[in-house]
């Protein structure tokens, strides 16, 4: 009676913070949201319960590419852990890279993450409120771009896979 | 087990903007707490509440507890088919073989009527 439904989760990793975006085919966004982690990400169970409310077929994570600013041991350790909660749950594991991230959006002639937000914005409408202000060079990152992040991640890797 | 959510009512209250507050003080609870416990399947809505849902988000309620649907159609289901076989077994007989007769009948009707209606939809 229903169509087969895949649901795909998408993390990004900040080194205390990791949000998820989290879809159902063909491009319905259910959620989205951050969660502060500690020391031991899986520990508390709040990534644990992201992938058990959804229980998701794809698990979508951007990797790290060496030398590149996310590379640092604890953004490792929190890819690792969650990589390793997901097997655990017998959920499949994908890594995006930063280049196709990139490449995707740059055919969309957007390159900037405030253009990313801007568009993302459009696409989902629910997003729309939530598209951070430019980012001044003297500002840290605004608390919402890592959410856009996590979808811009996850819709990369859709239209990869298509 | 069906491949949709027990239920997508924080898809559809994220959708909206509301906040867990704002859609419980909409239902009439005094808190966010009820619509917490909802969406995180720690308990089941009442039927008053559930209504409530469908009217906020305009959405059937089939859809907003769409898993759950998929899981009571199936035990449903399940269950009228092992009437469906015990009826059968006594079909023909006795003081009630019209009343078996049309229980059976219906049985079939509602069988092609939803083969009909899944193929429409």
């Amino acid at each position: 009676m229903n169509e087969k439904i895949t649901r795909l989760i998408a993390f990004e990793v900040r080194p205390r913070r990791v949000a998820y975006a989290a879809f159902e085919t063909p491009a319905r966004l259910l959620d989205w949201g951050t969660r502060s982690v500690g020391p031991n990400p899986t520990a508390d169970g709040r990534i644990t319960g992201i992938l058990r409310a959804y229980r998701p077929s794809v698990l979508v994570l951007r990797g790290i590419r060496p030398g590149g600013r996310r590379d640092n041991p604890r953004t490792k350790k929190i890819l690792s852990a969650i990589e390793a909660e997901a097997k655990r749950l017998t959920v499949t594991v994908a890594f995006l890279t930063e280049r196709q991230l990139e490449v995707f959006f740059r055919q969309h002639g957007r390159a900037t993450k405030h253009q990313i937000a801007q568009s993302l914005g459009e696409w989902f409408p629910e997003l729309s409120t939530l598209v951070p202000p430019p980012r001044k060079p003297w500002q840290p990152e605004h608390w919402r771009t890592v959410i856009f992040d996590a979808v811009a991640t996850a819709v990369a890797y859709v239209a990869a896979a298509d | 087990m069906s491949d949709r959510l027990t239920n997508y009512l924080r898809t559809h209250r994220k959708k909206t903007g509301l906040s867990q507050r704002d859609l419980g003080r909409i239902l009439g609870y005094q808190d966010e707490v009820p619509v917490s416990r909802h969406e995180r399947l720690h308990r089941l809505p009442s039927l008053r509440t559930a209504l409530g849902y469908e009217i906020v988000f305009q959405v059937p309620i089939s859809e907003i507890f769409a898993g759950l649907r998929d899981a009571i159609e199936q035990d449903i289901e399940e269950r009228l088919s092992e009437l469906e076989r015990g009826l059968q077994e006594r079909s023909g007989r006795g003081r009630h073989a019209a009343a078996t007769a049309r229980k059976l009948e219906w049985i079939s009707e509602r069988r092609t009527s939803g083969t009909l209606e899944n193929s429409s939809a």
